[in-house]
């Protein structure tokens, strides 16, 4: 049911649907539904968004972190509107039926400024608020950084913008206002840990100072995640003490625009990532290991990034690393 | 003291396991084909295993390397409940994958696998990291322990420890003569005895509920508690291990270890931190204040049954005496109910009931606290309405925690009605549990004993259990007869009932 823009109209509306949850269709009381919520998270749509494709994501989202869902899509409609839904799933070999409840905001293109004066009294009280932000236009409107201003933490992805280095810029700058996460840094989760475990073994501990070439090759036009690489790469090297060559190949003719290998070469070893179809390959002084690579998918990604609900350092300091980044 | 990792990440990466070697003693056997191999598989998908991480299986069996491989790799595919089969994965683990053929008893073994281990620290860098696994019978475990000591693998380059599985000792004697032998190769430190149950998920959540919350502490105290209760029922009968079962019993084979484990994470005082012996300190105090039973308490406060024929989902089922490979005259107690009491000041008083039993209506493992009544009722309504509160910590199959309490019901008058609010860990944390093995073998690699049981806590169990066992065992004793698919004998009703309680039905 579509209802004004009113926060009181939508909290009265979403208490009704949850008495209905609990009646079964005759009108008696039934078991009722597990209501479930822990976070609120505010996804700003990008303009002309399948909101089939944003649903489903959502759909697999929520049974790892249910919450209460505020979709907003601008340019949907000519006057600011808002529907009450519940999202619902059976976990498997459960009785009943989990529930978390779910607002669509409608506005005008030049709304933001009536969405965010709504969101304040409908978020759940006491838990952290995320913004998901899926499409850059919105964050150029004036009041995005009220929004902004709401949530816990906001997570973007700047690989989805068309140049890396704008797009690294861009998300510098918003981190100088509120904690931000990128899901073009979450891809690199499966490398990072692999890189890092590398220098967890007794043989290796120690020894990342010894590294004087780091080699980053990307497919396509270098993304975001290689400019993320890099630059982690770097300063945590710098931190080590190393002295290093920086070097990144895109080879442009390459099909999708993605992350291909990461070499780190020292004197007396080399660590080899690589991908392969849909799994991970690291080569080390003879031996190999073969992982998994989680999809690239966007439930995935952001469940990762609702995993971290306060600053992430390590991020940070690579954001800045990367902002600053040289590379030709 | 090593250099830290630059490129660490903890907020987002695991805890990381060192590089390390594990031999499998009993690697064909069942326990390893169900349960290790599909755990070590889940934790190589999961990049959680170091890249050099090597496997030495070790069973009578003639196989080659290969051999081993295929086998190991047809039980991840036949027991793997929750993931998929990743060819790529698997292949890369498989690498690391090496069998020694051999007899526990012959001390050629272990020089065999004393090599082996070598090669593998030499080619795969485990830095000399091993983790011994004795996934045989109990009679094997101080053999190869010291076979283990003989060939000089209980010390090398890197760390050694040593994983038992229970039965830890069939009584405090035997516990006591097992425990001697693996000293005299292994200190107490590097011996890891495993008990799955604490490797649960909701087992090590008692301890974030209990210790991670301000609220509930006040009231977790014999002013607010009135009793607690403990049930782990099975549904299944002895499934073909009837032969192994009638010699142990319900009460050695559930309650020693695992409910008693249990009960004293519930129980425990809090722990100064959350490292492994602050932790277990606090397990085992509770244990030894667990009131030992004289023979005539046991009388008043245990109950022993054991199941008969009956009817389950519409088919017959065997009682015990008439299980495949049970003497048809064994007095094994398949159910076992006890009322144990805590000499300390928080809980002194109040009982703590734990039963286990085989062929019960359904599988669930769950633990109740029931508070006390308000001291006052000032509202009208039928007694069973006006029910104390309750807290439940789900254990298994649906793990979670909820509290009973009476609210109001619509309408006009003062009707009162018990309400639930419950916390469902697949709800609120969709993603998936690891199974209690990957949590415990992941923490032996690492070092984490927190989940393992120490000796004082063994020899603490058996001496609450020993004096039971004692009188059970007397030949004037007669396990109570139940139907199967029922909650027990009746008796087990009437224990309860001569304390004002009834058993909460699941």
């Amino acid at each position: 049911m579509s209802t004004a823009l009113v926060p009181d109209k939508i909290l009265r509306d979403l208490s009704k649907m949850w008495a209905s949850l609990a009646h079964s269709e005759g009108g008696a009381p039934s078991g009722g539904v597990l209501r479930a919520c822990s976070l609120t998270l505010v996804v700003l749509a990008a303009p002309g968004e399948d909101p089939v494709a944003l649903s489903e994501i959502l759909a697999a989202l929520m049974p790892m972190h249910p919450a209460q869902a505020i979709v907003v899509r601008l340019g949907g409609s000519d006057t600011p509107a808002a529907e009450v839904t519940a999202r619902c799933w059976m976990s498997f070999g459960q009785r009943r039926q989990v529930c978390s409840e779910e607002v669509e905001i409608t506005a005008p293109e030049n709304g933001l400024d009536d969405v965010v004066t709504a969101l304040s009294p409908i978020v759940a009280p006491d838990l952290p608020v995320i913004l998901w932000c899926r499409g850059e236009q919105a964050m150029e409107a004036a009041s995005f950084g009220r929004l902004a201003s709401l949530a816990t933490r906001v997570v973007v992805d700047a690989s989805q913008w068309p140049d890396a280095k704008p797009a690294i810029q861009r998300v510098y700058d918003l981190a100088r206002h509120a904690h931000v996460g990128d899901l073009a840094w979450t891809r690199l989760t499966p490398w990072r840990e692999m890189i890092s475990e590398v220098f967890e073994n007794t043989n290796y501990a120690g020894r990342a100072s010894e590294i004087v070439r780091i080699h980053v090759v990307c497919a396509g036009k270098a993304p975001v995640e290689a400019y993320y690489m890099a630059a982690w790469l770097s300063d945590s090297l710098t931190q080590a003490g190393a002295h290093f060559e920086l070097q990144m190949e895109a080879d442009e003719t390459g099909g999708m625009r993605q992350l291909q290998q990461v070499e780190l070469f020292a004197g007396a070893f080399t660590v080899k990532l690589m991908r392969l179809r849909d799994t991970l390959a690291i080569e080390m002084d003879g031996v190999s290991r073969c992982i998994n690579l989680p999809q690239s998918r966007d439930d995935l990604l952001m469940s990762e990034e609702l995993d971290i609900l306060r600053a992430d350092p390590v991020f940070e300091r690579t954001l800045q690393a990367a902002a600053r980044l040289r590379i030709e | 003291m090593p250099e830290a990792n630059p490129f660490a990440d903890p907020l987002r990466f695991q805890r990381r396991v060192p590089e390390c070697a594990m031999v499998i003693f009993g690697a064909t056997g069942d326990l390893n084909r169900r349960k290790l191999m599909p755990a070590l598989y889940r934790l190589a998908y999961d990049r959680r295993l170091p890249a050099g991480f090597s496997v030495v299986g070790v069973s009578r069996s003639q196989l080659s390397d290969d051999d081993f491989r295929n086998r190991m790799c047809q039980a991840v595919k036949d027991f793997s409940e929750d993931t998929a089969f990743d060819a790529d994965v698997w292949n890369s683990f498989s690498r690391g994958l090496f069998y020694v053929p051999g007899d526990v008893a012959d001390p050629g073994l272990y020089q065999r696998i004393c090599a082996k281990l070598g090669e593998i620290e030499q080619k795969r860098q485990t830095g000399g990291n091993v983790l011994f696994y004795l996934s045989v019978q109990p009679s094997y475990y101080a053999r190869a322990a010291a076979g283990i000591g003989e060939s000089g693998m209980a010390r090398g380059n890197g760390w050694r420890r040593l994983v038992v599985e229970k039965p830890f000792g069939h009584d405090l004697a035997s516990a006591r003569e097992l425990s001697a032998e693996l000293h005299q190769v292994f200190p107490e430190n590097e011996i890891y005895r495993i008990d799955h149950y604490l490797g649960k998920e909701t087992v090590q959540n008692i301890l974030a509920f209990r210790f991670g919350n301000g609220i509930f502490e006040p009231v977790w105290n014999r002013r607010y508690v009135n009793h607690v209760q403990i049930t782990a029922a099975e549904s299944i009968g002895v499934e073909g291990r009837g032969s192994y079962y009638q010699e142990t019993g319900a009460l050695a084979d559930m309650i020693q270890n695992h409910l008693l484990q249990v009960m004293a994470t519930i129980a425990m005082e809090p722990s100064a931190s959350f490292q492994a012996d602050s932790v277990r300190d606090e397990r085992s105090k509770l244990l030894r204040s667990i009131r030992p039973m004289t023979p005539g308490q046991v009388v008043e406060n245990t109950v022993a049954g054991q199941y008969g024929p009956g009817r389950i989902g519409g088919k017959e089922v065997p009682g015990f005496r008439q299980e495949q490979g049970v003497d048809p005259r064994a007095r094994t107690d398949t159910f076992a109910a006890v009322a144990l009491f805590v000499d300390n000041w928080r809980w002194a008083g109040v009982p703590f009931y734990l039963r286990t039993g085989k062929r019960l209506p359904k599988q669930v493992t769950e633990i109740s606290v029931h508070f006390h009544s308000p001291p006052l009722r000032i509202f009208d309504g039928e007694a069973d309405e006006l029910t104390p509160n309750l807290l439940i910590v789900r254990i298994q199959p649906e793990e979670g925690i909820s509290l009973r309490f009476l609210s109001k019901r619509p309408g006009r008058g003062m009707k009162l009605r018990p309400v639930s609010m419950d916390f469902n860990y697949g709800s609120s944390f969709g993603e998936r549990s690891p199974s209690a093995y990957e949590t415990l073998l992941l923490d032996a690699m690492i070092g984490d004993a927190t989940l393992y049981t120490r000796q004082d806590m063994v020899e603490a169990s058996w001496q609450v259990v020993e004096p039971i066992e004692t009188v059970w065992r007397d030949d004037r004793h007669e396990p109570a007869p139940y139907e199967a698919g029922s909650w027990g004998p009746a008796q087990a009703d009437e224990m309860l009932a001569r304390r004002g309680h009834v058993w909460r039905q699941p």
